[in-house]
């Protein structure tokens, strides 16, 4: 019962996140350090720094655990998933459950070729399931499989 | 499997400058003002400034009216969308329960309509097309209706008149509802009202000049005695109080509470000046939810709700339908839902013992933060007095935890102040899931979360600190029980074809 790992793609995708995330947090910690060594603060770049080493486990190690924790099973009738590096989750989805199925692109994803999945059911606290780093085939396969399986459920 | 649904259709034309007028306040009015105000330019610039953000809006609002697609294939609708990343939705007809045309004025000035696609879970935005013209807008609608009725057999309308009265499943006369009041007594209207007392007193105070002086006036009156016999009145009071409130909440909510059964459903009636009506439809409930107390259990009392799959008109969430029952009453109203059945003589297996100790370490925080605190203030200190009951009562609380499984059934028990007894048909499982917290991990430990629909976001049935083997175990009988009840009612419809299934849960 072993997890299918996600596409490499979606790793450069989660890596340039946490990048873009953590130029903007440190882009900020040196302009507030520029403007307090100016007024003369002695322990500015001191702020700078502890900010850059902060920012070291969010930005370089989290992308690469992350990235590992995911994956996923397509059984005949469910979709397992597993994610989440502090606090683990998995789910199975029934795919007779699934409403509806959005697959989306953003411009990092397409950049990266992957694409996401989304499934949504009409649960509560997990009403939405997604699905990162497929390539666009594998996507819109399992859309259709889902498709077949909804049109037996009920037709 | 390759007969995609080519989403191939704009939006009507008009709804670019429909969006680009809903939205103008905000963006061509608001943000320039905003502009002209904080940077103190002339008239002129703020107007050219307004300007350019129309034009800006619009060409935004052209570009998004440009990105969207949507078709109507044989089987689903399809909406494509995005400005810089891209979507794809499919929304099968089966999974369609109705099409609603809404139309503001602004849609009436163009002669558009917004259409929106509902297909159950709660009240989201699963699909709209927002604006078409009226007359595609009554073609979509045709198009879905026509296709659901090909798909799905047909159902009736929702609402049917009653001639005849409906056989009564529970009510309450007025003698059970004072009772009901009388032990629905909360602590928390108790708390209302010391919290109101204590904005009253304070007001006192400031109008006859401080505390100390009220006090020194009243024992100069009354020695020693005062204080003592002023205490034991006014809790008194207070008691009379609280359970006067719960009386008249009772009574305005619940009086000639009512529930009837017709073919479909059930119906409930309530209420003293607002009288209310629900129709709960058999086939949405979900989970049924026994709540009572020790106090309830004691005079053989308990309250029965069910979690219903909410459709645009039909109700949603739990919803009551006896408040407050004995289990002879209880019985019947389950009965006429053909999924849910209590639970018999089955054996509740708890979870890891290690929940106890975990529910009463997580607390030890709250006493922590309070000791930190009372460094600033002593009134923190008092965070440590829950400490003497909350431990104890979260211990016995947590000692009730257990679920067992019964055939296609999943009965999940909690509480111990607080009793609830969850009814959960494993076929009407939206998602099941395992969730390992970091400590949980420490502990080599995993809660259950067995999805449903209409669920509330407070209240589900869950399954907490099962040891990680036995959850996984669990899980995995879970879903095989869901997997098999399904292809059962699969099979029973290709049996019986159109004809209704009564009962596909009794294996």
């Amino acid at each position: 019962m072993s997890f299918i790992p996600l596409e490499r793609g979606q790793l450069t995708v989660l890596r340039i996140n946490a990048a873009i995330f953590g130029s903007v947090i440190l882009g900020a910690a040196i302009i507030a350090c520029l403007v307090l060594s100016q007024k003369g603060y002695a322990f500015a770049p001191l702020i700078g720094m502890i900010v850059a080493l902060l920012l070291v486990y969010p930005v370089l190690v989290s992308p690469g655990n992350r990235y590992a924790a995911w994956g996923y099973r397509i059984d005949p009738d469910e979709l397992h998933l597993k994610h989440g590096v502090w606090s683990q989750q998995e789910t199975i989805v029934p795919l007779g459950r699934v409403q509806h199925i959005d697959i989306g692109q953003g411009i990092i994803e397409r950049a990266c070729g992957v694409s996401h999945l989304t499934l949504y059911t009409a649960g509560t606290a997990n009403s939405s399931v997604t699905l990162p780093g497929l390539t666009r085939a594998a996507a819109e396969a399992l859309r259709d499989e889902i498709r077949r399986q909804i049109r037996q459920d009920l037709g | 499997m390759t007969e995609a649904t080519v989403a191939d259709k704009r939006l009507h034309p008009g709804t670019m400058v429909l969006r680009w007028l809903a939205e103008a306040p905000r963006t061509i009015i608001g943000l320039p003002v905003l502009f002209g105000v904080m940077s103190d330019v002339g008239l002129g610039w703020t107007l050219l400034v307004m300007l350019s953000f129309a034009g800006l809006s619009l060409l935004f609002a052209a570009f998004r009216w440009h990105r969207f697609r949507y078709g109507i294939g044989v089987h689903e609708v399809v909406i494509e969308s995005g400005l810089l990343s891209r979507n794809r939705r499919t929304i099968p007809f089966s999974r369609i329960q109705d099409v609603d045309i809404e139309r503001k004025l602004l849609h009436r000035v163009f002669g558009l309509a917004k259409v929106k696609i509902e297909s159950g879970g709660g009240g989201k935005d699963e699909g709209s097309l927002d604006s078409v013209s009226t007359f595609e807008a009554d073609r979509i609608r045709a198009a879905v209706r026509a296709a659901k009725q090909s798909v799905v057999s047909a159902q009736a309308s929702d609402f049917t008149d009653a001639d005849e009265p409906e056989p009564i499943l529970f009510e309450m006369q007025l003698s059970k509802l004072l009772r009901y009041g009388l032990f629905s007594y909360s602590f928390g209207s108790l708390a209302a009202i010391f919290g109101g007392l204590g904005y009253l007193y304070s007001q006192i105070d400031s109008f006859l000049g401080g505390p100390d002086d009220f006090y020194k006036q009243a024992k100069g009156y009354a020695p020693s005695q005062f204080e003592a016999q002023w205490i034991v009145y006014s809790l008194i009071a207070l008691l009379l109080l609280a359970m006067l409130t719960s009386m008249g909440k009772v009574l305005l909510s619940d009086f000639g509470f009512r529930l009837t059964k017709d073919d479909r459903g059930l119906r409930r009636v309530r209420g003293l000046f607002t009288r209310t009506e629900v129709l709960i439809p058999k086939k949405r409930v979900q989970v049924g939810l026994i709540t009572t107390n020790p106090l309830w259990s004691w005079i053989g009392q308990e309250a029965l709700a069910l979690q219903t799959l909410g459709s645009g008109k039909g109700a949603s969430g739990h919803q009551d339908v006896a408040p407050f029952a004995t289990r002879a009453e209880v019985e019947p109203i389950l009965a006429e839902i053909p999924t849910i059945r209590l639970p018999g003589r089955e054996e509740f297996t708890h979870v890891s013992p290690r929940h106890k100790w975990k529910a009463v370490i997580e607390f030890q925080f709250i006493i922590a933060v309070g000791l930190g605190l009372s460094y600033f203030s002593w009134w923190a200190l008092l965070a440590i007095v829950p400490f003497f009951f909350i431990v104890p009562g979260q211990w016995i609380d947590a000692a009730r935890h257990g679920y067992v499984v019964s055939g296609d059934m999943l009965f999940v028990k909690s509480g111990f102040w607080r009793r609830k007894l969850w009814l959960v048909p494993i076929n009407n499982a939206e998602t099941i899931s395992i969730r390992r917290g970091w400590v949980q991990r420490r502990w080599g430990l995993a809660t259950i979360l067995v999805d449903t629909a209409g669920a509330t976001a407070l209240a589900d049935p869950r399954i907490v600190d099962l040891d990680a083997g036995v959850a996984k175990a669990l899980a995995n009988d879970l879903i095989c029980i869901a997997r098999q009840s399904r292809l059962q009612s699969r099979g029973q419809k290709d049996a019986n074809q159109g004809r209704r299934i009564s009962n596909p849960s009794n294996a």
